[in-house]
């Protein structure tokens, strides 16, 4: 799922001042599930805005949504018919989604309600975790089901670098070494002769470095 | 195996379903409600009016600081409510024949002179009263001869400061009854005022504007002549009592402010003593009042007539002055001879004194009769007999405190301000004599520094107290606790010999107690000396260092022990039941509530010192023991309660709200101007109707709501009282008895958080009432009818645990009539304790065990399977799936309505002084094994040394006290001299903690020579060197203050216990442990044995640290806890659950997660689904959900926004 963290609420609030008029709006996919962007968040962020511009004497109105997903144009097409009627839109999707409703309505400022974090699991309620950063090219069959572009902070191919001590990566104490991670793996399910069987390089044109991506399913393109 | 209680034999003809509970204290009353919640029809016999007993004298509970009425106040109701209670207060046992199953009980009734049917205990009755001093009656005319006028001898004058000021306000109207007048003159001396016209031989006349209405001329006027008439008084034509107390009122609210203390001249206490006393002993004259202090009966009426305060009464009267004392404010303040025992007695009901009664004594006053508003007093009424069939009887009586005067040296009874603990507990009470201001009884003054003194009347072999009561250290401390917290400048010391904190988590209260300033010096006081000018206290004592002390406090609080009542020896006596020579009953330890007459039972402090959790505890237990024999005759003789079908109401109908504003006695009342709220509240949008009761929780309260219910058609109800926590439930059923959905209702708590947290605001606190009943006003409007789920009940029990305590809960549940699966993870049953020797009494705990085994093993219906885990559990109350593994490895579901859990506890071994590597250090357990075996060569001789506390009470180890330790040493010691005589016993301890009756061996092992060295971790730790080589140990002694050095041949250490590993059992079941391991109990002081979850128990060491005679206890209290699930056919669940709505779902497992009773799961149509019978109806997934998709009962938005938008609508 896309992760995400609520941005400060100071921020959000510079970022409405020059407006009156707006539409707080969420989304029921991953930004729901990982406790940013649903319907609740809408209503307590919304009675937050209020309660703070009424506290300083400059009063807002909100309309409160909260779509199925703000990635997906049938559901981003439902606030059409009143999305003109207020000054800006706030939305506590993830950025896909937030781009995807400045993309439908032109004439409308949009504006982040949250900081979109990364592609991760629920490590626990309340914690989220990382592991994946799209790539376009997976090699997890090879690596013991642990990703070296995601897990190793330099995204390494071929195994530790100096800076791995006892298991942990030296760019923070709490970040455990991916590579030591997917060795011990790799040796626990007896698998260590896959090590060899890396490519030489990866290509990362599949990757972000190629430019902004596109999937395109020929199969479902009718 | 048994199914459910249909297919159970039926009932032989010849038991009788009844039980008969002797005493309604906490223990009776808890009998009486597991008995009537299990199909036993109960009769609760209580001697004085109202059941409560103790508990309910008490301010506040430790280690919780409840407060102590608030929680005791739901039991009391329900008991008073409970159809198949039926409650017989003010009535005494005299006799029991019969045979078990087939008691006949003599019963007297006491003649109350209130009849508990028709009283509303409106309690105005005890407020017209005049008397509050016990009277010295006059002598009575014999029959047929006339009854004299007394005419005094001896007069004197009460004169105040300056001359009377007679008033004319209120006045009544005095007239001359021209026929009737015998033209004597006896008003025209009389009168004061020169106000009547009299001339010889003529006929009296008043001048009306003369007159100040002073009644002189009305009490001059011969009894045989009545030729002066009152008239234009106020209740006149109820009594001349009822008008006097009516002018009373008046003028005492009219110089309320004004700082009269001169005669009003108002002629009240006159005519009271003349008209209503008839003894005519009062005469106004010039100067003041004219007293016939040879006639005065001492009734006190006078005085408490007087508007401004200008009588007293010991300047009336040349007899002695006894005030009439309010037993339960232990004689602090006074009452009347009508009282009701206390504002939230049960039943709220008053009894007459005949002691003190004017009426019964005299036949004078009567003024009660007149006054009562529904004819409920009688004094006609003469005590009666009843007999009553009972199969079993629970003997609860309770116990008294000690007799302080017997300890003369304290100077209590003399010095004013030394108190008893308990007089104490009432000046801490809100309830109580001074308002809950801690003052001294002497001045009135605050005390700043008080001093508790410890074991007054226990532990005393001089006044035949050798028991330790067990309860006074703890007590102690809390009262100390609390009244730093009622005044933060109090300075609180306790003097004490041993710390007796030996119960779960007592330690930690202690230290919180420590924390909050609270005092404790290791010393005996000696003597007390009062400084007769301030009534300061001098306190005299060695401390700790040998040196003596003497210390100025400004209270004392002595800790009286407690100690049978002369009338439970009697009582004991009738039924023929066998007390120790202290009073308490004598016991079996194996069948601990068995008293020596079959079908008599024993719970409570009369079965030995106890405080309130095991006193509920011993009540349950008691109440199953009662009801074993009886489990063929349950249901037999209890009644149905058939309830109105509900009404259904439409969106459309009209609201009728009905708003009740409660007083709680004077706890709101006396801040929050109710009335006011109350016609706040007509004006509310669709109120139809609003009242304030004194007590709206009182039976008659209750009952009154449910005729109003009916007479208004209310649809909705409203209470402005107390905690929803302890009340609400009473009033919802209320609702349902009237066919109303018992969520049409709502409550806002006017005390709590209003009239307890703004005493010093009285408007504002009205105000804040105002709107918090706006609220409630608002959200019932809001309410919707919620189903309540109903689901048949498996009646098997699952024990998890075969020692002494599951197995002891098999048999009895089995007895009980129901199936018992017993799980236990070794291969035999037994547990713990298989490595303990003999228990108290000297028997063999292995004989014991073996006999419980075969037992349990001969038992049809109980099925035992050893070696096996509990792997799975699933299902929820009365219809539990659980999972076990078999030896063999096979899993097996078992279908069972409760879980009881008595996973127990072992000893703690911690490798400490070599335990472990050297054959020399060995445990208490290990010793009592050698000792068993005959000891060892050389033993005559042998040296041992004791060291309790080893590895408890210590962060590090066992951070508890283990209770069993000190008895098991002094056991140990005690067996060791009797074998050999010649050896050596030296004890090292912290705090002997012999409570109870171990006190008295504890005496029998200093008598036998064995020496206790007291240590102190910190100061003054004993150095321990255990080598191959020997023991060498050197401690200071305190008791000589010098370093002794010990070479013991064994080092014998008190390791105490600690619980088997339940860690996955207890996630399993979603119970809660402490840090040590042990469960945590539904509530620390009334549900000892519930664990939180609905359906499951505990019982024995699993709970904590405990003998084993404790353990058995609580075995047969845990399984009268779950006989009240298991003997029901059907459950009704909540109707506050939690409901998932499918299309909004996000399936983001936040409920999954968030619930602390693992209750929501995702469904296989992609939705979170929650099982309303398994929902405990928090609202934490209701308040985690991110998409809004979870709403709970009565807690929905549309509920919470109809009271906020109520609260902004005010603001507006």
């Amino acid at each position: 799922m896309i992760t995400g963290t609520p941005k400060p609420i100071e921020e959000v609030l510079e970022m409405l001042e020059p407006y009156d008029n707006i539409i707080v709006a969420g989304c029921h996919g991953c930004v729901t599930v990982c406790r940013v962007g649903g319907e609740k968040e809408v209503q307590v962020l919304a009675s937050t805005i209020r309660l703070a511009r009424e506290a300083a004497g400059n009063k807002i109105n909100i309309k409160e949504v909260s779509l199925e997903r703000q990635c997906d144009p049938e559901y981003v097409e439902s606030m059409r018919p009143y999305v003109g009627d207020y000054q800006a839109v706030l939305s506590i999707a993830c950025g896909a989604g937030i781009q995807f409703l400045a993309e439908k309505f032109t004439t409308t400022p949009l504006l982040p309600g949250i900081n979109t974090g990364f592609l991760g699991v629920t490590e626990r309620q309340g914690e989220w975790a990382e592991r994946c950063q799209g790539c376009g090219d997976c090699v997890l069959h090879l690596t013991g089901g642990i990703c070296p572009v995601t897990r190793c902070a330099k995204s390494l191919f071929h195994g530790p670098c100096g800076g791995s001590v006892r298991g942990i990566c030296e760019v923070d104490k709490e970040i455990k070494c991916g590579w030591q991670l997917i060795i011990d793996r790799l040796k626990a399910l007896g698998q260590m002769e896959n090590y060899g069987k890396l490519k030489p390089y990866k290509g990362w044109s599949s990757a972000r470095d190629g430019g902004p991506r596109r999937i395109i399913r020929e199969d479902m393109i009718s | 195996m048994t199914g459910n209680l249909k297919s159970l034999p039926q009932p032989g003809p010849s038991l009788t379903g009844a039980v008969m509970v002797i005493g309604g204290g906490i223990s009776g009353m808890q009998s009486a409600l597991d008995l009537a919640n299990s199909g036993i029809k109960v009769y609760l016999v209580e001697r004085s009016s109202s059941i409560g007993g103790k508990m309910a004298q008490l301010d506040k509970t430790f280690p919780t600081n409840d407060c102590s009425m608030c929680i005791v106040s739901p039991k009391l109701v329900e008991v008073g409510r409970h159809r198949d209670i039926e409650l017989l207060t003010h009535s005494e046992v005299k006799g029991l024949s019969g045979e078990p199953g087939n008691f006949t009980a003599k019963v007297v009734r006491h003649a109350r002179y209130v009849d508990v049917g028709t009283c509303t205990g409106c309690g105005l009755c005890e407020l017209v009263c005049p008397v509050t001093h016990i009277s010295t009656f006059p002598p009575q005319p014999e029959e047929g001869e006339k009854k004299k006028k007394l005419r005094a001898k001896v007069k004197e004058t009460i004169t105040g400061g300056g001359s009377p000021q007679p008033t004319s306000l209120y006045k009544w109207t005095f007239t001359v009854d021209e026929s009737a007048c015998s033209m004597c003159g006896g008003c025209f001396n009389a009168c004061l005022q020169g106000a009547v016209k009299w001339e010889k031989k003529s006929v009296a006349t008043i001048d009306q504007d003369k007159c100040t209405g002073c009644g002189a001329c009305y009490v001059a006027c011969p009894e045989k002549f009545k030729a002066i008439t009152v008239s234009y008084a106020a209740d006149l034509d109820k009594s001349i009592g009822a008008a006097l107390y009516a002018r009373s009122e008046l003028l005492k609210k009219g110089f309320a402010s004004k700082g009269q203390s001169d005669c009003l001249r108002c002629g009240l206490c006159v005519i009271t003593c003349d008209k209503v006393m008839n003894i005519g002993a009062l005469k106004m004259v010039e100067t003041g009042i004219e007293a016939g202090v040879d006639i005065c009966q001492v009734c006190g009426a006078c005085v408490s007539m007087c508007p401004v305060g200008f009588l007293a009464i010991d300047k009336l009267t040349n007899k002695s002055v006894h005030l009439l004392e309010n037993d339960f404010n232990e004689g602090l303040n006074g009452r009347k001879p009508i009282n009701i025992l206390y504002p939230q007695a049960v039943p709220r009901v008053p009894v007459i004194d005949e002691k003190s009664c004017v009426h019964l004594n005299t036949g004078a006053c009567g003024t009660c009769a007149t006054i009562c508003g529904v004819g409920a007093i009688h004094y006609e009424s003469r005590e009666e007999e009843i007999e009553i069939e009972v199969g079993s009887v629970i003997f609860s009586p309770g116990i008294e405190v000690f007799d302080a005067r017997i300890r003369g040296e304290f100077g209590y009874g003399y010095y004013k301000n030394v108190v008893t603990s308990i007089e104490f507990e009432r000046l801490l009470s809100a309830s109580g004599p001074t308002s809950g201001t801690v003052a001294r009884p002497g001045d009135n003054k605050h005390p700043k520094k008080i001093a508790w003194i410890q074991c007054v009347g226990s532990r005393d072999h001089s006044c035949d107290r050798d028991y330790c009561s067990s309860v006074c250290c703890m007590y102690a401390t809390k009262e100390a606790f609390i009244a730093r917290e009622h005044d933060s400048s109090i300075e609180p010391t306790i003097f004490y010999i041993d710390m007796r904190s030996f119960g779960k988590n007592f330690d930690d209260y202690v230290e919180r107690a420590k924390e909050h300033k609270v005092r404790f010096v290791r010393a005996m006081v000696s003597r007390i000396f009062e400084d007769p000018v301030t009534g300061d206290l001098e306190l005299r004592y060695v401390d700790a260092a040998g040196l003596k002390r003497i210390e100025q406090f400004d209270m004392v609080v002595l800790s009286v022990g407690v100690q049978v009542p002369q009338a439970v020896k009697d009582l004991a006596g009738t039924l023929d039941i066998e007390l120790d020579k202290y009073g308490f009953a004598v016991t079996d330890g194996y069948t601990p509530l068995a008293t020596s007459r079959p079908g008599v039972f024993v719970s409570g402090a009369v079965n030995g010192p106890k405080d309130i959790p095991e006193t509920v505890c011993e009540a349950s237990g008691a109440a199953e023991a009662a009801s074993a024999a009886l489990a063929g005759a349950r249901g037999n003789l209890i009644r149905v309660e058939e309830l109105p079908q509900e009404q259904v109401f439409s969106d459309d109908d009209e609201l009728r709200i009905g708003v009740f504003i409660c007083h709680c006695g004077t706890n709101i009342a006396s801040v929050v101007d109710v009335e006011a709220v109350m016609e706040y509240a007509k004006t509310l949008p669709g109120v139809v109707y609003a009242e304030h009761p004194l007590y709206t929780c009182s039976q008659d309260s209750q009952e009154r709501m449910r005729s109003i219910i009916k007479e208004h058609r209310l649809n909705r109800v409203v209470t402005s009282a107390c905690s929803p926590t302890t009340h609400e439930p009473l009033f919802q059923s209320t609702l349902r008895q009237a066919g109303l959905n018992k969520y049409y209702f709502d409550m806002a708590n006017i005390r709590d958080q209003c009239s307890w947290v703004h005493p010093d605001d009285p408007v504002a606190a009205t105000e804040k009432s105002k709107r918090l009943t706006r609220m409630a006003v608002a959200n019932a409007t809001a309410g919707k009818p919620l189903e309540e789920l109903e689901f048949s009940v498996d009646s098997r029990l699952l024990i998890v645990g075969g020692g002494v305590a599951g197995m002891t809960a098999a048999l009895e549940a089995a007895k009980q009539g129901f199936g018992v699966y017993l799980v236990e993870r070794e291969p035999i049953l037994g547990g713990h304790l298989r490595n303990l020797q003999r228990g108290p009494d000297g028997r063999k705990f292995t004989t014991f065990i073996d006999e419980l085994v075969e037992e349990v093993l001969v038992d049809e219906r109980i099925r035992i399977f050893t070696s096996s885990e509990v792997v799975e559990q699933a299902g929820f109350v009365g219809a539990f799936e659980t999972d076990i593994v078999m030896p063999s490895g096979a899993t097996r579901t078992l279908k069972h309505g409760a879980i009881l859990i008595a996973t127990g506890a072992e000893e703690n071994r911690p490798e400490i002084y070599g335990l472990g590597s050297l054959e020399t250090v060995i445990t208490q357990t290990d010793f009592e094994q050698a000792l068993e075996g005959g000891g060892g060569a050389g033993w005559e001789n042998l040296q041992v040394t004791m060291l309790q506390c080893a590895g408890s009470r210590d962060k590090e180890y066992l951070p508890y006290c283990s209770r069993v330790c000190c008895n098991h040493a002094v056991k140990n010691s005690l067996h060791l001299k009797e074998m050999f005589p010649h050896a050596r016993v030296d004890v090292l301890y912290r705090d002997m903690r012999c409570y109870g009756l171990g006190e008295i061996d504890y005496r029998l092992a200093r008598q036998a020579g064995v020496n206790f060295i007291r240590f102190d971790p910190g100061e003054n730790p004993p150095k321990i060197r255990a080598t191959e080589e020997g023991i060498e140990i050197t401690i200071t002694d305190p008791s000589v203050g010098f370093p002794v050095e010990l070479q013991p041949d064994l080092l014998v250490l008190s390791t105490g216990m600690r619980p088997r590993d339940t860690e996955d059992l207890a996630s399993m079941l979603r119970v809660p442990r402490n840090d040590a391991g042990f469960f945590i109990e539904a509530h620390a002081k009334l549900r000892p044995v519930d664990l939180p979850s609905e359906g499951l128990f505990m019982a024995g060491t699993a709970h904590g640290p405990k003998s084993s005679s404790e353990a058995i206890v609580q075995a047969q209290a845990a399984v009268a806890r779950a006989v009240t699930l298991l003997s029901q056919e059907k459950l009704q669940m909540s109707g506050v659950v939690s409901t998932v709505d499918p299309t909004h779902c996000a399936v983001c497992l936040t409920c999954v997660r968030a619930c602390p009773y693992g209750v929501p799961f995702i469904n296989d149509q992609h939705s979170a689904e929650i099982n309303p019978a398994l929902c405990q109806g928090c609202g934490i997934c209701v308040a985690e959900c991110p998409a809004k998709a979870i709403h709970l009962g009565r807690f929905g938005d549309r509920n919470i926004r109809a009271k906020i938008e109520a609260y902004s609508v005010m603001q507006s």
